[in-house]
């Protein structure tokens, strides 16, 4: 873990302006050390010491999605990419792709 | 003077490769099943080839395959897992996709080619990965460690590097994060002109255990004090 915080993450952030993070440890019911793990990524892509204030979502599927952003980056915590599979509609892809778009 | 960018990029191959075969290494003084030992040992040759010889490296300096994982125990699978394993698609891609773990399992297979395929990503996804990134690989290389399951319609159709566009060989089923993924980055590929997944994605997992293994609070605080 601590090679993509360290590491991985630093040298993408010259290249990327979006992290989206997805899958199990963005579920519902977050143990705090996942919480925590989660801020700390967030943070080591945006080369902040703290997250910044987390910024609107698009209405249409504003529950699924956490965008936070500063200096053009953005992380996004998106917990309905595979677990939502299912339920997968066109309003969370529209939703997913207008933060990608922004 | 060279493109700083790719200089970062290759570094980070370079560290990615180092630390894993200090790993091995560090496994290999266990007490462990001779094949085992014979698979880690060719492993740690793959690496040290692939740091050595960077994009030179070929196949014939590569020992390590899928085969040799499929001598090991079963239990012995696990210390073959690459906590520093690099992600698949475009490093210098504007989206990076961080997932929780891979979507392979390692055990409770329902067949034999279930069985395969979890090997198959274990080679290719842990095993391989920064020998695949070192070597700037094409599509033989993984072919290699993989110890040829594809077909040869599969790698003539389209030879797209592995690392880069790993969906080209390993069919998924549809609800896979590359299937859904790409309804969503780049729902408008639909030939290989356009821009796709791998070239405006970059997906890397947090944990290197494969499904159904998330890491205790234990492992994320002993992997954090190694590195």
């Amino acid at each position: 873990m601590g090679f993509l915080l360290n590491y991985v993450l630093p040298v993408l952030r010259d290249t990327a302006d979006t992290l989206v993070v997805h899958g199990k440890a963005i579920g519902v019911h977050l143990s705090e050390d996942w919480a925590n793990l989660n801020k700390q990524l967030g943070c080591a892509f945006l080369g902040l010491n703290e997250m910044p204030r987390e910024t609107a979502v698009p209405e249409v599927m504003p529950g699924r999605l956490r965008v936070w952003s500063s200096e053009g980056r953005k992380v996004v915590f998106s917990y309905a990419l595979n677990g939502g599979v299912r339920g997968l509609d066109a309003r969370y892809r529209q939703a997913l792709r207008l933060v990608l778009d922004r | 003077m060279g493109n700083p960018l790719t200089s970062n990029a290759e570094a980070l191959e370079v560290r990615s490769a180092e630390l894993y075969r200090c790993a091995l290494i560090a496994r290999r003084e266990e007490p462990l099943a001779d094949q085992t030992k014979r698979a880690i040992d060719l492993l740690i040759q793959s690496l040290g080839a692939a740091l050595k010889l960077r994009d030179r490296v070929s196949a014939t300096e590569i020992p390590f395959t899928r085969t040799l994982l499929e001598t090991v125990p079963d239990d012995d699978w696990p210390l073959f897992l690459n906590e520093y394993g690099l992600g698949l698609g475009n490093p210098s891609g504007p989206i990076v996709v961080m997932g929780t773990e891979h979507a392979y399992n390692l055990a409770e297979f329902k067949g034999e080619k279930e069985r395969s395929d979890a090997l198959e990503s274990l080679a290719l996804e842990s095993c391989g990965s920064a020998i695949l990134w070192l070597a700037n690989a094409g599509i033989d290389l993984a072919q290699h460690l993989a110890a040829n399951r594809w077909e040869a319609c599969q790698i003539e159709r389209r030879a797209r590097p592995y690392q880069r566009h790993p969906w080209d060989v390993s069919r998924v089923p549809g609800g896979h994060t590359w299937n859904i993924l790409s309804q969503i980055v780049a729902p408008w590929s639909f030939n290989e002109g356009t821009l796709g997944l791998g070239d405006l994605t970059y997906q890397i997992e947090r944990s290197a255990f494969p499904r159904n293994k998330i890491p205790t609070n234990f492992r994320l605080l002993s992997a954090w004090a190694f590195c």
